[in-house]
């Protein structure tokens, strides 16, 4: 048994270094990793190699930074997704239940209408992420004690605010241009990563992952219940908001760089959990191997099958629900009913 | 000292009063009790000892010392809790679910080998070691209920809550179970506390020779406290349930008391 779990994880790490290989290489220009390896020496040591600059600007402005950013947002949305679907004890939840793609929506749709541009997207996706999930904590906190149920109720209610208030934004805009770019926006892409704001973003999405993964123990144990987790010794609160707080601050983080992106959140933790088990410990790091190789396909998939970008979410849901249907059949629905 | 005590507690769900008065206390080594009819208050009584609960009023000792003083990891060193009812929402492997009983003694760590290898112990020694490997959401509720037992012993303190320990069991595991809650009382001085509704539960318990207590409540009243055979021997059944009955007694080897009862209006 420990073999074979073991093979897996060389074959999810070989498979997400293949894809994360392939998509340096492939797009409207491609280039042998031969190339690429010249490129990015060129570009960090000044070595001559008489590559087309180009090129070098291809693999090292556009791609390297891009498939990055898509192994990173993948990741950081699996991660997230498990933590939600182990804190809330239901295999069906993502991380939109905390209101996290609404609020994130909403802030992006207002920064566009503000300042009728892109520049400050990215920020005002995260703050109102993050504001929209201490709204649903709040919410929940105020009925009391913060049970699984009350936060998926406070969820539900942020949720729906933001939305309204996405809708009425929508409505006022200006449809030829700001309408466009809100739309596309909540569609989700890759292609207006801008490197200058990829360290930030991936700085937020490794902290959330990190304690992601630190929290996956614990996780385990809150997936108990709350009586029993509390019986046998675990602060349930303190845990709870920590670990919401890694969640939340892994999809703010990738949502503001790459909008909401549906589907990967919900759909790789349960291929990570057919291939792995339930346990989080291993649950939570198979999920982010798994979520990178995905996202990095889809997002190559995205720039080439046809002349224009298709926007990822919605080659995500396109090839992750047709797979999905796939696993349930083949699995027969799993093993947690 | 008591190794728990419980001053004066009530409890009410909004307006609906559920037990008040309640006062006891349990020594180290005994095994309490806590019988009475459907809807006493005895389960509600269990998860405000437990913490679980905010009593209305009143106080929980452990150690002579408040329980609301204590924080989560320093409890659970006190009490260890088997729930009668758990909601299995993911397939976890069952030795994983009982080393979750070390979660006190762990950081944010993995548990280690020893804590699988004190897990797999005290499955070893409730007779479930070979389901250590499997999902845990594909057992029966009786092989559960051992592994929820099996989880709280690996948590290792020093009192034991249960609730209803043998809803779910079949009548050799209820037996095995039984007599190991005597060993853990009567050779490691753990304290157990536990709900049921079988009054042959504390007279196996008196008959093993476990210092057992028995407390009768009654409409959110304990009305009674008194040893197994000398409670049941009184009217007192016969007021709180409207029934006949009569304590026999077998002699095998050593004595064994059951209780027998019977409808009156049959008679």
């Amino acid at each position: 048994m420990r073999s074979s779990g073991k093979t897996k994880w060389i074959a999810a790490a070989g498979v997400a270094v293949a894809i994360f290989l392939l998509s340096i290489c492939a797009g409207r220009f491609p280039l042998s990793p031969g190339e690429i390896a010249k490129a990015i020496l060129q570009r960090v040591f000044g070595v001559e190699y008489g590559l087309n600059p180009a090129a070098v600007a291809i693999v090292v402005d556009n791609r390297l930074p891009r498939t990055m950013a898509g192994a990173l947002v993948g990741a950081a949305l699996a991660a997230s997704g498990c933590a939600f679907q182990g804190l809330f004890q239901n295999p069906l939840v993502s991380q939109g239940v905390l209101g996290v793609s609404s609020g994130a929506g909403f802030g992006a749709a207002l920064s566009i209408l503000l300042f009728s541009g892109t520049a400050f997207v990215p920020g005002f996706a995260f703050v109102f992420a993050l504001a929209a999930v201490w709204l649903s904590f709040m919410v929940a906190r105020m009925c009391g004690e913060v049970t699984p149920l009350m936060l998926v109720l406070g969820g539900t209610i942020i949720s729906s605010i933001f939305s309204a208030l996405l809708s009425f934004l929508k409505y006022v805009a200006d449809p030829y241009n700001q309408l466009a770019s809100i739309v596309f926006w909540n569609m989700g892409s890759l292609a207006s990563v801008e490197s200058s704001l990829l360290p930030f973003g991936a700085a937020v999405m490794l902290v959330g992952m990190a304690i992601l993964c630190v929290c996956a123990g614990p996780l385990n144990v809150l997936s108990m219940g709350d009586r029993e987790a509390k019986s046998m010794g675990l602060p349930v609160l303190k845990t709870r908001i920590l670990i919401v707080s890694g969640a939340t601050l892994a999809t703010a983080g990738a949502v503001s760089i790459a909008g909401t992106v549906a589907w990967v959140g919900l759909v790789i933790p349960h291929i990570a959990r057919f291939l792995i088990g339930s346990d989080n410990r291993k649950l939570v790091p198979f999920s982010i191997l798994l979520g990178a190789a995905f996202m990095m396909l889809v997002d190559l998939l995205c720039r080439t099958v046809t002349g224009s970008e298709i926007p990822l979410g919605i080659l995500t849901s396109l090839l992750g629900g047709p797979f999905f249907i796939y696993l349930l059949r083949r699995y027969k629905g799993g093993g947690w009913k | 000292m008591s190794v728990l005590a419980v001053k004066d507690l009530a409890f009410s769900y909004g307006t609906h009063r559920i037990f008040s008065n309640v006062t006891f206390s349990v020594e180290a080594g005994q095994i309490f009790c806590l019988v009475g009819p459907n809807g006493c208050g005895k389960t509600t009584l269990a998860h405000c000892i437990l913490s679980h609960l905010k009593p209305e009023k009143g106080t929980v000792f452990v150690q002579g010392r408040d329980i609301a003083e204590y924080a989560p990891r320093q409890l659970a060193e006190q009490i260890a809790y088997v729930p009668q009812n758990h909601t299995r929402s993911f397939p976890y492997r069952t030795l994983d679910v009982v080393a979750m009983g070390r979660t006190r003694m762990q950081k944010l760590m993995k548990p280690g080998m020893s804590h699988q290898d004190e897990a797999l112990h005290y499955m070893e020694q409730l007779g479930i070691g070979h389901l250590a490997q499997t999902e845990y959401t594909t057992l029966s509720g009786g092989e559960l209920q051992m592994v929820l037992l099996a989880r709280a012993l690996t948590q290792q303190s020093n009192i034991l809550v249960m609730d209803e320990p043998a809803a779910h069991l079949d009548i050799k595991r209820t037996q095995d179970v039984l007599l190991v809650l005597t060993k853990l009382a009567k050779e490691q001085g753990k304290t157990v506390l536990l709900s049921t509704h079988d009054f042959n539960h504390p007279l196996l318990f008196e008959d093993e020779g476990a210092d057992v207590k028995m407390a009768l409540m009654e409409k959110g009243k304990i009305s009674e406290i008194g040893t197994p055979v000398e409670l049941l021997s009184s009217g007192l059944i016969h007021d709180i349930y409207n029934i006949q009955s009569k304590v026999l007694t077998l002699s095998a080897d050593k004595p064994r008391h059951y209780l027998a009862a019977w409808n009156e209006e049959v008679e």
